[in-house]
């Protein structure tokens, strides 16, 4: 018993003293997030033959990427795109069922890249009359739910700096109106951040200093949260709604949370707001925020704010 | 004028402490064949030896000599062995006159049977003074006095029957000698009167009385006994079929350093018993999940043992007789287990007196209480409930930023035995006894925890409740024994998450008959049945949950819609069993067949797992033994439920388990036992279920399914010490290898608790002054780990989360393990009670042992987490 009711106290107390990097700091290089706009494309019909379907999932879509690398001052970031069929492979290294849809090389910032994704096809594997088989079909074939609540093909930007690489993967969802009630998803956006209480502009560096705290929260946006609806495994409807989640990012010091907002499983909603905290020696100078909003069904998008801190 | 004195040696203590072990034996063995002693040898002719004469020369006035003494079946004494020597001649004259003691035959059983007694044989050398004659010659002695009293173990309460009381040293000095309830009673002439007692397992006594004529004195004599702490019985040795029963006593139960005292956690001491990380309650047997060793308390089977899973054992250490432990190879009496057995033998209440025991730690307060009713009707009675809800508070780390972590962990049990039907003069065994017992165990847990640092507050509450009546009535008849034993119990799970809840009621009942006759010197035949029903109803409100209702998305915490799920179902469970021992000279075999029928919701199972022993006594004390047989364990009603919740096609998880073994009897007190095993486990339930997308498009995902495999080979080594006046411990070595694999998955890994080497040593001594000494020391292998890689980073843009690269599964290891625990106890003894104090140091060196590896959050690396350093705790009890 003794052992049995220390031990999650202890569990605790050793999480609370690891001497592990925190993820909310961002020193080395990083890929913050990756968006797609439109995040979702849904066909007008879940019939393989309605012609309509082609159409839709043909619509260029811009993949962007949010690349931070305060510590290479610069340097040169090599890049390339991959697309591939299973999920689980979140590297795309299954060469039979991967292609690469663009390389090139980048500074820290962002990356942006537009694409017809939803048509891209596997020169290297061919169909019966010697077509180029779709991807698309592949990414069918490795689906163990075999599309029900739709397809997601794994798009995976491959960065690399130095002796530093990443593997960032993003789905791409395609998806079909199984219930009439179905809507797209759309990118969601946040109105604003408020720092300390005050709107925090894209433009403005406001001056911090001391010991804080130093609340960040974005500005109300609960009216933005989509309802919507997914297929269960009995093909009935489940009624959801989005409920963001909010990634939070300095280049000095630390927040608080690396993660706020979403709502638990019981259904209690998050904080959504979190405080930065200069930590004990504490970054003088410019810092840089991130903040990074994810609805829960593939949509993303972010914010950059700068700030000059004195201790 | 020198005279030679012999105090006469007491047997009558042992013995009739041999026939309440006895009882306790008729109780709790329901089913399996116990020799018990009946009747208890009667010294008819004791012989004085002579006082040797070196001794004399010496200047030697008196001497112990102690004997392991057999008797033959009819009473005549067939060896007698010197077991502590005395010298000077004493050993040589006490043995040479024991040989020539004679006893009434001693019966097991009701048939006459050689036993094995302790015997001290005391010399004494008095100096008795010269008769004095009255001056007048002829004035009439004047009226006698009259000396009552009672004679009580120190420190116990306990009536000490059989002790001899004299008043004077002459062997013609008037003597008596106590009554089954210590009473007695001698009329002495009057005036000084050297009170002088002598009892087995007591320091002799003496004590001066001025007795008036004609008047009645009392007086209340309290003996020291020779060992506080370690208890000595004679008792009847238990024919043991399989090939490893591990057996712990009383006590050994209370006194292992590192168990805090809780009897349940010394299983883990024993071979085949991986070590649980953070010292938890899991018995991992021969590498079983946990929930694949049936857990029984006499007989009846019980949700758990542990408070909160892993805390103190849900039965107060002072009801406990014994606990048997079978790793493997168990009778066909058991069964739903395809891994090991714990059963916990309660006993009686007192016959004698009221005694109680209060215990009271850091985290909880425990009474205990038995008495006799009435002739033949005895009652025991227990209680526990914690307070370390109210401490822990105080020890929790306070934060100046307005975060909350509250842990309230609340527990009580109880248990209730009443023993009746049998008087407690009446010592044939025969006829019938009936005990009625209550016991259960609630554990409750509240976790509030609140931090600007953590994205929500949390509110968890749990309830885990159980109640169990059973009856039970034993008849004997001859050699014929029947055990029926009925209960009804009621069990509570309750949780409480936020807007989730989940609560379930169990009502079961069940039955069993154990049966057991002697049919003659070579065939003894056991058979039985095993009845279970459960009927369960299940309430929840949940959340409808991704990957198991529908396709959820990675990262994603949506706002979901609930559902309220209702589930009743009925699982009925029947096994009978057989099994008969065959002796063939030398030999002993037993072939047993155990059948189970299960209806289970609404899916009938059926099995028939035959099983076999085989055990050669090549020599006295030295035997070879062997054991292969099949088991078979009912899935839980609730994992029947239909998908999602369930999977209707589950069926018995089931083993093959063999092993061959040696056994060698060093010494009286040290014996050896090597085994060693493979067990094969198949079927077994495993997480999560295939999915299958159906011809309409919906998808069938199950969450569990009998796919599992599971080996575990090895060697166990037991060397033991047991249980004698002053020490008691043991050594076990387990050399081991566990694997499993999923049925069409990749090829066998080493399981998750897989430790090549388990070494434990375990001792207690008893020092002077009241004081004991134990230790345990630890040495175990590392767990299996999966090597982390690091080629580069493995990010999830959905769910915001980065991806380990492993490498092959459990292919390396944590550092090995070692930990050297202590305990320290002290006894003050007073007249009616005894005080014991006790210091239980895990950890003495504070050595850090890794538990396991946590990653950084891009899996770079990793950090140990450590286990419970240094942890002292400190206990009190006191018993009367």
């Amino acid at each position: 018993m003794r052992t049995r009711l220390l031990a999650p106290l202890l569990l605790l107390s050793a999480a609370c003293s690891m001497p592990q990097d925190n993820p909310t700091q961002v020193t080395d290089l990083r890929v913050l997030a990756l968006s797609l706009e439109s995040p979702e494309l849904m066909a007008p019909s879940c019939d393989t033959r309605d012609p309509r379907n082609a159409f839709v999932y043909a619509t260029p879509l811009t993949l962007r990427a949010l690349v931070a690398d305060p510590e290479g001052a610069g340097r040169d970031i090599s890049w390339e795109l991959l697309a591939c069929a299973a999920v689980a492979d979140r590297t795309c290294e299954d060469e039979e069922n991967r292609l690469v849809v663009a390389t090139g090389t980048m500074k820290a910032g962002e990356l942006e890249l537009t694409q017809p994704f939803g048509t891209l096809t596997l020169p290297q594997k061919l169909d019966p009359a010697g077509n180029p088989v779709p991807l698309l079909t592949e990414v069918l074939a490795k689906d163990t739910y075999k599309g029900l609540g739709g397809l997601r093909m794994p798009l995976v930007l491959h960065v690399k700096a130095g002796d530093e690489e990443i593997f960032a993967q993003k789905l791409m969802v395609f998806s079909c109106r199984f219930f009439p009630e179905q809507q797209q998803n759309v990118t969601p956006v946040l109105p604003g951040l408020r720092l300390n209480g005050a709107p925090w502009g894209e433009g403005s560096v406001p001056e911090l200093s001391g010991a804080g705290p130093f609340e960040l929260e974005p500005e109300p946006y609960a009216e933005l949260e989509e309802p919507y609806v997914v297929p269960s495994f009995e093909l009935k409807p489940v009624q959801l709604q989005e409920s963001w989640k909010f990634a939070w990012y300095v280049t000095g010091g630390r927040m608080s949370l690396e993660e706020s907002g979403g709502t638990d499983v019981d259904g209690t909603p998050s904080r959504p707001g979190v405080q930065w905290e200069p930590t004990s020696k504490p970054p003088s100078g410019e810092l840089t925020f991130y903040v990074v909003v994810r609805d829960g069904r593939g949509g993303s998008s972010w914010y950059v704010r700068r700030a000059r801190y004195t201790p | 004028m020198l005279r030679l004195l012999l105090l006469l040696p007491l047997l009558l203590p042992a013995l009739a402490a041999a026939q309440v072990e006895g009882a306790r034996r008729e109780e709790v063995d329901a089913g399996v064949h116990v020799p018990v002693l009946t009747k208890a040898p009667e010294l008819l002719e004791f012989v004085q030896a002579p006082w040797p004469e070196g001794a004399a020369d010496a200047g030697v006035t008196g001497a112990e000599v102690k004997l392991a003494v057999t008797l033959a079946a009819d009473g005549s004494v067939a060896e007698a062995a010197v077991t502590a020597p005395a010298g000077n001649g004493f050993d040589e004259a006490a043995v040479d006159a024991v040989k020539r003691f004679r006893f009434s035959p001693a019966e097991v059983d009701g048939v006459p049977a050689p036993v094995t007694l302790e015997y001290v044989y005391r010399f004494q050398l008095q100096v008795v003074p010269e008769p004095t004659v009255s001056a007048d010659g002829g004035v009439p002695a004047p009226p006698p006095a009259k000396l009552v009293g009672e004679v009580i173990a120190r420190g116990s309460r306990s009536r000490v029957p059989g002790a001899v009381v004299r008043c004077g040293e002459e062997p013609e000095a008037p003597e008596a000698v106590t009554d089954d309830d210590g009473k007695f009673q001698l009329e002495v002439p009057p005036g000084p009167c050297p009170l002088r007692v002598v009892a087995q397992n007591f320091q002799p006594y003496s004590q001066d009385e001025t007795l008036a004529p004609g008047e009645t004195t009392e007086v209340r004599l309290y003996l020291v006994p020779r060992a506080i702490g370690f208890e000595t019985t004679v008792r009847g040795k238990r024919d043991k079929k399989e090939v490893v029963r591990r057996t712990v006593e009383r006590a050994e139960l209370q006194k292992v350093p590192g168990t805090f005292g809780d009897p349940i956690r010394v299983v883990q001491n024993f071979p085949g018993v991986a070590r649980t990380p953070f010292g938890l309650g899991q018995l991992l047997v021969r590498g079983a999940n946990p929930n694949q060793t049936g857990t029984y308390m006499d007989g009846v089977e019980v949700p758990l043992l542990f408070h909160l899973g892993g805390g103190p054992s849900v039965i107060n250490s002072e009801f406990l007789d014994r606990i048997d432990f079978f790793p493997g190879g168990f009778g066909a009496r058991y069964g739903r287990a395809v891994g090991g057995i714990v059963d916990v033998a309660t006993r009686k209440g007192a016959s004698d007196t009221l005694h109680g025991v209060a215990k009271v730690d850091l985290l909880d307060a425990s009474a205990f209480v038995e008495a006799p009713l009435a002739d033949g009707v005895s009652v025991a009675a227990a209680a526990r409930r914690s307070y370390v809800d109210l401490l822990l508070p105080a020890f929790l780390p306070k934060s100046e930023d307005g975060s909350t972590l509250l842990v309230l962990p609340r527990y009580w049990d109880y248990q209730v035995r009443v023993d009746f039907g049998r008087s407690r003069k009446d010592a044939s065994r025969q006829g019938s006894s009936y005990y009625v017992m209550a016991f259960g165990s609630d554990d409750q847990l509240t976790l509030v925890s609140s931090s600007p640092s953590q994205p929500r507050d949390v509110t968890i509450d749990t309830r885990t409740l159980f109640h169990r009546v059973k009856g039970d009535w034993t008849y004997r008849n001859g050699r014929f024994t029947s055990v029926l034993t009925p209960f009804l119990g009621y069990d509570l799970v309750k949780t409480g998450f936020g807007a989730i809840s989940f609560d379930a009621d169990r009502y079961n009942a069940g039955l069993r008959e154990d049966l057991s006759l002697e049919v003659n010197e070579t065939v003894t035949a056991r058979a039985g049945l095993d009845l279970i029903y459960e009927h369960t109803e299940g309430r929840a409100k949940l959340p409808f949950i991704a990957a198991a209702q529908y396709v959820g998305f990675p990262g994603a915490e949506p706002k979901v819609q609930f559902q309220e799920l209702v589930q009743v179902f009925n699982v009925f469970d029947a096994a009978a069993y057989l099994e008969a021992d065959f002796k063939l000279g030398p030999v002993t075999v037993t072939p047993g067949v155990r059948a189970t029928a299960a209806h289970v919701r609404r899916k009938d199972m059926q099995s028939v797992d035959p099983r076999l022993w085989v055990r050669w006594a090549v020599r006295d004390g030295t035997a070879v033994k062997a054991s292969a047989g099949l088991y078979a364990q009912t899935p839980d009603g609730g994992q029947l439920a239909k998908p999602p919740y369930g999977n209707p096609n589950l069926t018995f998880e089931r083993s093959f388990q063999s092993s061959l073994g040696v056994e060698h009897k060093l010494t009286d007190v040290l014996n050896v036992d090597l085994t060693g095993f493979y067990n094969n486990r198949y079927d077994l339930v495993t997480f999560p279920g295939t999915r299958t997308v159906n011809a309409d498009g919906s998808v069938t995902q199950l969450p569990s399914e009998n796919r599992g495999l599971g080996r575990a080979y090895g060697l166990e080594l037991m060397l033991r010490h047991e249980v004698t006046k002053n020490f008691f411990g043991w050594l076990a070595y387990t050399f081991s290898r566990s694997e499993t694999r999923r049925r069409g998955g990749p090829d066998w890994a080493l399981s998750n608790f897989d430790q090549t080497h388990i070494l434990t040593a375990v001792g207690s001594y008893r020092l002077p002054l009241g004081f004991e000494l134990g230790a345990r020391f630890r040495y175990v292998t590392g767990n299996p780990r999966t090597p982390l890689e690091h080629p580069w980073d493995k990010y999830s843009a959905d769910g915001n989360r980065f991806y380990g690269t492993n490498g092959d599964t459990n292919s390396a290891r944590l550092p090995a393990f070692n930990q050297l625990d202590i305990r320290i106890d002290k006894n003050w003894l007073f007249d009616n009670w005894t005080l014991d104090t006790y210091l239980d140091v895990q950890n003495v060196y504070n050595a850090p042992n890794t538990e396991f590896l946590t990653p950084d959050y891009r899996y770079r690396s990793q950090v140990p987490i450590t286990g419970i350093p240094i942890l002292p705790v400190l206990g009190v009890k006191g018993s009367f």
